[in-house]
This record gives structure tokens, C-alpha cells and sequence, in this order.
């Protein structure tokens, strides 16, 4: 790889203006690392800060000309190091390309890379609409930062992950062309109304590319009428078994659960003695499994039908309505920093490690997660909720002090063999880090076809080169 | 306020785990349309905001980055507004902790701050080397005003000095309410700058001088009509473990005088459509949210809008922490947003309770040749008292 | 003070042994725990044979450290404070496993 030199920068200068582009060391620093603690932090060699899709272009054909490493960044929330840019790299940061345009008759909304869920959420809610999936960090991560890494939050219990809501995107490839996928592949569509056009899902193909394969300067997504009414409960089980069956019968009866986590009971006991207090919820003895719900329905007599048959099914399987609402309730109505509260209200750093189960296996990865804190004499947690079709999207983290070097490196070791033993629960990474893969020879199939598939966009290997699965 | 333990500081700024709420969180819900004003309206790099701030400041302590006026700039680049305190969900101050690095860094040369320091140290104001004259503005009243009283009027510098109207109306409300206040000969500065800026140690000395130029007056009330020394002679010198009788803000006395009927507001002229602006000092950091609205409600023909951002989450108006002084443009540009904030809400005024508002967010509607005229409270309680 | 912090902890954690959940949380379970004091002080927990042993001094091969002040370690015993509490405002620091953390509790 080539050395971004001061020619280069002044090229880069002319495309978006000198005052968006810096070679600071002490801004060069602030981008060094983000939101993922526990993770070496490397200076890159420039920042830059585009406003439009073309000045986007511009850029990549010079750093594909240049040999020059690129990492895509905006929000800068990632957790599991995803833009942690590579030394003398550039980092392109998109936060200035917030536009939004709206498709009322098309049932769509397209934003451009810099769009947080705050802003998009406040955008549609008076028109009645939302996108009914909030990832957990929703006021700081973009709507196209989070496609990068199909994301799920709240509401993807119901509606899955953030790619079941998207329709298209607009994407500049590593050597500079623009792409356009979805129906606006067509410049004579009149907008965004369906994602499986004009072939394969070429969609697909950059969701949960880590901005790897390309730059995502625009995201299309569906809009729905906005859910107004709420039900909200908690329900007490004996056994993991009965509260993992809950979770499939609600989804199999279509009750209509926008957010629903298990929470082990001493584990929501210590939650609930932090913080507790601070939303409200009454002091209780929890039961060994809590399955907190919050189900939404467009009409009034959809919920109340929705409700009364959580609760059937509930006692149906041995276990017991607790009616104590405050719990899905600050889950919910907080759901854009009460997640935020809770992993940092604690003086912790972590390390996360997003994965996928289904509910019918929800205890073996909690098992894992458990056996791996106690053999590596770490604190975390076993956090996630239910998300898509029958999945289950956990993010446990594990602890450590940040003074304390010994124990962040336990950390890291921890992680990685939590990876290796949860896949071999059959669990699958949420993002596709490289220790989920590492020698892991029933995977050196599927990863020659991403290895494929990202030297033919990526010829020169500038885009965050490593951060998919290694590749 | 004991000596600053480096180790807390290192470990409170350490409960930043980068998560960027800082920087321009949306949450329509809890009233916050952006955070960070610095951010929004510089060329919005990460040290633009807290969270690249917090990066700078440990990677000096930590000798990472070298202790230069460059490396340190993303420090003072920063109103000390608060708004990323109210949204930062870690268990720390991170908006107190930057005031604190500020200090423990202050062998890193800054102009702008020292000679603010220095002109307060010498002349009792941050403005003008030379007497302050900050009674001079007394002489425009039709009545006399002592040295001594039961009730002082402290009128800062910015009312004593930049802009009188401030002061003279203050001494009207209160002259109106039948208040028997004192002016002092020779108003010391709060100092209030000093501690925003990193110049804990002047500011200490130079609080024990106020309090015992205010004792030595008898006071047992004193009246502020700026948010930054209500601020700072209230809760600063509290820390600092200095005793002064009850502080209030002219806009909180004012309200009880109202409601006690010692003042009776009329109209003013024909309807005004107002909006307030939450100075910093006086809202997220003390808590008064409600006076200078009850103050403006009782004024007849005087309809309140509040603008998207208000009370806690109110977008600060860029003058704070030494903004203003440390990059002008910077300060105007975001009081120009604050502007075109009340434009969009249809205000004709913009009101607040801070002469150190007012004077930037004067600058700032200039900048933008904006309609929006910039009043404080008592200039309309003043006026309504004719 | 070592003997009033010591003679407290010791008569805190005998009410504790007389609690069905105190009881639960240890039994069968073997485990050292040093508490370090912000003034240096050391104390070392022994968890053995279904009950709870304080005494002062030092544990190297402890399972668990736990780093506190004298104040936070009172309002602990005295049950003004809970654990999960005293974490959150980071005047309790413990470093060990989750499982023994989430035992602590019940005798904190």
C-alpha cells in the first residue's frame, strides 16, 4: 500500500475544500478508534469529509489510483472494530450527507449516509410513519453505518433485522462507480418501492459488508404507518426451555412483539438493583427466566387480541404473567438511549460479541457466555433479544477496567474463544469478525466466495481491507 | 473545590467509552434536536465534540499527544454548555471534567485566556485594561443609588460595562418593587471566566476578594443579573468553601415580586411574540427554568413560544467557556443558529437573562441580518412598569 | 478503626448467616475474596464449610479482589447501600467471575 503524501491530500483538498479535510495529528487521533473499547486504536493518515456522493467517487478513484487504504465512517458508534482505521490510511467520514427524501405513495424514505435514526424517526413522525427498527445506539449510529452492519434494535423482534428494511442502496465502489441498486437502478423509477430488481439482490450484497466492498452513500428504506399502541408485560418462567418456547409461539401466532428479551433472573436482579430505580421498576423477586415484552399494533382490537393471547400462551407453558410493565416500558419508550444507560451507567469498558442463536438454543449460548467469565474470572452479561424470523440476537459483554492491562487482555482472549465455542453451538456472527472463522475449515468454502467476490469490486484491496472475516 | 486529583479526573474521563451521544443525538422525545453546538456549527471533526475532546484531553495527560497550543485546541474549542452532561448516559460530568483538564493543563500557552486572567487581576474586568467605570451606569437613573444596603446589586461586567440598559432596568425593577438596593464603588468581577478557562488558582484568590467586598457591604441579598455570576457566586465559591449571603438571580426575585403583587406589570405596546433562551448557567447548571418565564407571562399582550430546543436541552448560545474570546467566529456562528432557532418559531425577540447572551447572540443575529431583536427579561419588565 | 471496621464486618456477616439467601448463595461454595481499603488496609474473606470468615491482612491467591473505602464497606454491611449500587457509583470495584459476582449480592 502506498503512503497518503501531501500531493494526494492536495488532491483530496481540491474535492471537498480544505476545510474538510484534515492532517491534524489531534483530530487524526479522534478517529483512531470509536465506539468499540477493548481494541487497539491506529492513526490514519488523513480524514476526510464529503458532502456528496460525487465528491465520494472523486476520492476513491484517487485512493484506488494510490494504493490508499480506506475506512468508510459515520456514525463512529460500531462496537466490534469496524472502522478503526489502518495506519497512513484514509478515513472517509460521511456525517455531512444528511439528506432525507421521502416516498409517501411509495412507502419509502431514502437517507443519505449521514442520517442518524434520531433524525430519520423525528423526520417521518409527523407523517405518521417510522421505520420500526432502532438499533440500540440509535441517536448516534446512521441509518447506512448500521446497514453496513445489519444492525437489529427494538422492533426487529417483529420486523427483523435492519435489512429486512431496506429497499436500496446507493453505493460508490472501491474504483469509483457509482451504483444504484433497488428499483432507482432504474433513473426513470420514481423512487424506491421494491429491493429484488433487476436481478440477484445486489442489495444484499453490501449489507453487512463492513464497508468492505464499498462505500454506502444512500440507503432506501420501507416506511410504515407508525404503531401508536402499546402493550407491555413481563412473564416469569421456571426453566429456559419455557421461555425460549414463548418467544417461538409468539412469533408463531403473530403476536405482534416488537421487542421481547429473556433475561436470566440474576442477572436482571443486579440490573434491576443499578438501575432500577432510575426507570421506575418496582423491587421484585425475579423468577429464574423473565421474558420482558412490548407488543404494538397498528389497531386497538389487533393488541388487545395480541395481548390476551401472550398471556395464554404464557400460562399455556407452566409460566406466570408478572404484570410488571415498567421494565418493557423503559425498553421501549427509552429505546434510543436506554440501552446506552445500562452498558455504560456502570464504569466498565467491554467487549461485545453480537451473534445470532435461535431461541430453542437461547441457553446454550448463555451457558457458553458463562462458562467463558468464569474461566476467565471476568464480569459481563448475557443480554440480546428476539429479532427476524427465529432468531435470537444476543450481545453479551465482557468487563474489564480500563486501568487494568491484564485484564483487558483476558478480555480479548475471552472473546475470541467465546466465538469458536458459540459457533460451535451453531450460533453465527452478527458481524463477521475474523476470530468467528479462523481456522475454521467448514468456513474456507463460503470465505473463498467473499474473497471472490471482494477482489472483483475491490481489485486493489483499499477498502478496510481485513475487516470481513479477514479477507 | 479541594485541589483537583489527577487520578479522579483520569478515571471520570475514563467513563467515556466513546458512544457519541455527545455529538448531534435526535431524540425528539426528550426535547434534544443536536447536542453539541460547537460541533454543528464548526467544520465537525470527532474533536468538534465531547467525545474527540475527551480523546484529546487523555491523550495529553497521557503525553500521547505533545502539550502544544495546537494539540490543546479542541480543549477551549468548547462553551461548557452542559447539553452533553444532560445526554451522556456514563456516571461522570463530562462537560466538568474538560473545565478540569483545562486547569491541569494550563502550563499549555493560551493567549486569550491569560490575558483575560491577567486583565481581571489587575482591573476587576475582562474587558479593559484600566477602571472598570462599572458604576458608571448608575448615573442614568432618576434616582440615587448608595453603596450600602440590605439588598446589593451586583451588575457583572458585561451589564456594567457592555451593556447598561441591562443594569438600568434591573435597578428600575427593583427600584419599582420598592427595594432599597446598593451598587458597590467598585465592583470586583466574579471571575467566573477564570474558572471556565483553567485559571482555578486566580479565580480562587480572586473570589476571596469578592466575598469580602460584599461582606464588607452587609448585604444580606445579593442580585445578579447575569446567569454566569449567579452561577459562579452561588455554586462556585460554595466549593470553594466561601460563605455569602443568599444569591439570586433578578429574574427570580422578580417573579416573587410579581406574585407578592409588588409588581405590577402593564402592557408594553402593541403584541410581542417572544421566545426565551435558556442561558446555560442559569438553566442546566442551576435549575431555573421557570422564573423568567412566569416574568414574562405576567407581562400582558406578551405571547410566549418556546423554540424546538428549550430548558434542559436548550442549544447554548456559543459565548460560554471562553468561546467568545477564544474563537469569535465560532461563537457567531452558533448564535446565529440560536437565531434562525427563534426565526423559525415566527419570535420578533429573542429574550433571555444573561448579558453575556445577549451580547453574542446580538452578534450572531447581526451576522445573519436577521429580524429577531435580542432583549433581556428585564428590559420588557422594565418597560411594562412605566 | 481496623478493630471497629473488622468487629462490624464480622457481626454484619453472622445476621447475614442467619438468612435463607445467604445461606443458598454459599452453600457448597469455596472462595477467597480480598478487599483492599483506599487507606491500604486489607482484609481477607473466606468463604468455606457453609459460612463466612473475615480477617485482617492480605490474600494473594485470592479468587476475587474487591477495591473500596471505609465508608463504602460500612454502608455496605449496614445495608444502606447495595452492591450493585456501590458499583454503579464505582466506589465498589470488584474484579472476578460474573457467577461470583452475582453471589456477592446476596451477601452484600
Amino acid at each position: 500500500m502506498c503512503t497518503l503524501d501531501a500531493g494526494v491530500v492536495r488532491q483530496l483538498a481540491r474535492i471537498v475544500g480544505d476545510e474538510n479535510i484534515s492532517t491534524r495529528k489531534d483530530v487524526l487521533l479522534t478517529y483512531s478508534a470509536s465506539a468499540s473499547t477493548g481494541y487497539d486504536s491506529s492513526m490514519p493518515e488523513a480524514v476526510v469529509r464529503p458532502a456528496t456522493t460525487e465528491e465520494v467517487s472523486k476520492i476513491l478513484k484517487i485512493a484506488n489510483k494510490h494504493r490508499i487504504i480506506v475506512t468508510p465512517r459515520s456514525g463512529g458508534s460500531s462496537l466490534q472494530g469496524e472502522v478503526i482505521p489502518r495506519s497512513g490510511g484514509l478515513v472517509v467520514e460521511l456525517m455531512r450527507m444528511n439528506q432525507i427524501s421521502l416516498y409517501q405513495d411509495l412507502r419509502s424514505v431514502t437517507v443519505g449516509a449521514g442520517v442518524t435514526f434520531g433524525m430519520l424517526d423525528k423526520f417521518l413522525n409527523p407523517f405518521d410513519l417510522w421505520v420500526p427498527v432502532y438499533p440500540e445506539s440509535s441517536l448516534v449510529c446512521t441509518v447506512a453505518g448500521n446497514v453496513a452492519v445489519n444492525g437489529a434494535g427494538p422492533g426487529s423482534s417483529a420486523y427483523g433485522c435492519i435489512a429486512e428494511m431496506v429497499l436500496g442502496v446507493e453505493v460508490v465502489l472501491p474504483t469509483g462507480e457509482v451504483i444504484q441498486t433497488g428499483t432507482e437502478a432504474n433513473p426513470k423509477a420514481p423512487g424506491p418501492f421494491l429491493r429484488y430488481a433487476f436481478g440477484p439482490d445486489m442489495t444484499g450484497l453490501f449489507i453487512g459488508s463492513l464497508g468492505s466492498l464499498g462505500v454506502i452513500t444512500k440507503v432506501s428504506l420501507k416506511t410504515f404507518k407508525r404503531i401508536r399502541n402499546f402493550d407491555y408485560n413481563t412473564y416469569g418462567f421456571e426453566t429456559a426451555e419455557q421461555a425460549e418456547q414463548f418467544l417461538l409461539k409468539l412469533r408463531e401466532n403473530d403476536v405482534h412483539t416488537l421487542f421481547a428479551s429473556i433475561y436470566e433472573g440474576r442477572i436482571l436482579q443486579f440490573f434491576m438493583d443499578m438501575l432500577g430505580e432510575e426507570y421506575g421498576i418496582p423491587k421484585h423477586d425475579w423468577p429464574p427466566f423473565t421474558v420482558s415484552a412490548t407488543i404494538g399494533r397498528v389497531r386497538q382490537d389487533q393488541l388487545a387480541s395480541d395481548a390476551k393471547l401472550a398471556r395464554e400462551i404464557c400460562e399455556a407453558l407452566g409460566g406466570h404473567v408478572i404484570d410488571i410493565a415498567e421494565l418493557p416500558v423503559g425498553e421501549w419508550d427509552d429505546r434510543m438511549r436506554t440501552f446506552a444507560r445500562s452498558s455504560y451507567a456502570h464504569g466498565w469498558h467491554w467487549r461485545i460479541l453480537y451473534h445470532h442463536q435461535t431461541p430453542t438454543n437461547w441457553h446454550k449460548s448463555v451457558e457458553e457466555i458463562w462458562a467463558v467469565m468464569d474461566k476467565y474470572r471476568l464480569l459481563g452479561h448475557t443480554a440480546g433479544f428476539l429479532t427476524d424470523h427465529a432468531s435470537y440476537n444476543f450481545y453479551p459483554h465482557l468487563y474489564f477496567d480500563p486501568a487494568d492491562k491484564p485484564e483487558e487482555e483476558r478480555v480479548r482472549a475471552a472473546h475470541e474463544e467465546l466465538s469458536q465455542r458459540l459457533f460451535q453451538t451453531g450460533a453465527v456472527p452478527f458481524k463477521l469478525a475474523p476470530y468467528w472463522v479462523n481456522g475454521v475449515p467448514e468456513m474456507e468454502t463460503y470465505l473463498a466466495l467473499v474473497a471472490r467476490m471482494k477482489k472483483t469490486l475491490d481489485p486493489n484491496g483499499i477498502m478496510n481491507p481485513g475487516v470481513l472475516g479477514g479477507i | 473545590m479541594g485541589d483537583i486529583d489527577l487520578d479522579v479526573l483520569k478515571e471520570e474521563l475514563l467513563q467515556c467509552r466513546r458512544c457519541g451521544l455527545c455529538r448531534n443525538a435526535v431524540y425528539e422525545a426528550k426535547g434534544f434536536d443536536g447536542v453539541c453546538p460547537v460541533w454543528k456549527n464548526t467544520n465537525g471533526f470527532e474533536t468538534g465534540f465531547m467525545r474527540g475532546k475527551i480523546m484529546v484531553a487523555l491523550a495529553l495527560l497521557d503525553g500521547i499527544l505533545e502539550k502544544t497550543q495546537e494539540n490543546a485546541e479542541a480543549l477551549y474549542t468548547c462553551t461548557l454548555c452542559g447539553n452533553c452532561t444532560q445526554i451522556c448516559p456514563a456516571a461522570f460530568k463530562p462537560s466538568k471534567a474538560i473545565e478540569q483538564v483545562r486547569d491541569v493543563l494550563n502550563e499549555i500557552p493560551n493567549e486569550v485566556r491569560d490575558s483575560i486572567a491577567e486583565k481581571i487581576d489587575a482591573h476587576d474586568n475582562p474587558y479593559l485594561d484600566g477602571k472598570s467605570r462599572k458604576r458608571d451606569w448608575t448615573e442614568a437613573l432618576s434616582f440615587s443609588v448608595p453603596t450600602i444596603a440590605d439588598t446589593l446589586y451586583f451588575a457583572g461586567c458585561t451589564a456594567g460595562m457592555k451593556l447598561p440598559e441591562v443594569a438600568t432596568d434591573s435597578a428600575r425593577v427593583l427600584n419599582a418593587a420598592g427595594v432599597v438596593f446598593a451598587v458597590m464603588e467598585e465592583e470586583p468581577c466574579c471571575g467566573s471566566v477564570m474558572l471556565r478557562t483553567g485559571k482555578r488558582e486566580n479565580a480562587r484568590a480572586n473570589a476571596q476578594r469578592v466575598v469580602d467586598a460584599i461582606v464588607k457591604t452587609g448585604a444580606k441579598r445579593v442580585v445578579v443579573s447575569c446567569a454566569g455570576c449567579l452561577r459562579t457566586l452561588k455554586d462556585d465559591y460554595a466549593q470553594f468553601g466561601l460563605k455569602l449571603p443568599e444569591v439570586v438571580h433578578i429574574v427570580e426575585f422578580a417573579a416573587d415580586l410579581i406574585k407578592d403583587g409588588r409588581l405590577k406589570p402593564k402592557r408594553v405596546q402593541t403584541p410581542m411574540k417572544v421566545t426565551y433562551h435558556d442561558p446555560c448557567h442559569l438553566g442546566r447548571e442551576m435549575g431555573v427554568y421557570d422564573s423568567p418565564r412566569e416574568v414574562l407571562k405576567s407581562i400582558p399582550d406578551i405571547e410566549l413560544v418556546e423554540m424546538e430546543t428549550n430548558r434542559a436541552t436548550a442549544m447554548c448560545c456559543g459565548a460560554g467557556g471562553g468561546l467568545k474570546s477564544y474563537s469569535p467566529e465560532a461563537a457567531k456562528r452558533i448564535a446565529a443558529d440560536r437565531i434562525r432557532s427563534a426565526e423559525k418559531i415566527g419570535a420578533s425577540y429573542i429574550v433571555t437573562s444573561c448579558p453575556f447572551c445577549e451580547l453574542n447572540l446580538e452578534a450572531g443575529s447581526s451576522a445573519i441580518a436577521s429580524r429577531v431583536d435580542v432583549v433581556d427579561v428585564v428590559n420588557l419588565l422594565a418597560q411594562s412598569l412605566q | 478503626m481496623t478493630d471497629d471496621l473488622l468487629t462490624l464486618m464480622r457481626e454484619r456477616i453472622a445476621v447475614g448467616l442467619t438468612r435463607q439467601k445467604t445461606m443458598e448463595a454459599i452453600q457448597g461454595w469455596e472462595r477467597t475474596a480480598e478487599l483492599s481499603l483506599k487507606d491500604g488496609r486489607k482484609y481477607t474473606f473466606e468463604v468455606a464449610n457453609n459460612t463466612i470468615t473475615v480477617n485482617d491482612g492480605a490474600a494473594p491467591n485470592a479468587q476475587m479482589r474487591i477495591e473500596s473505602d471505609e465508608d463504602t464497606i460500612r454502608k455496605l454491611f449496614l445495608e444502606q447501600m447495595n452492591a450493585a449500587s456501590a458499583l454503579l457509583t464505582r466506589k465498589l470495584k470488584v474484579k472476578g467471575s460474573a457467577s461470583d459476582l452475582m453471589k456477592i449480592r446476596h451477601i452484600f
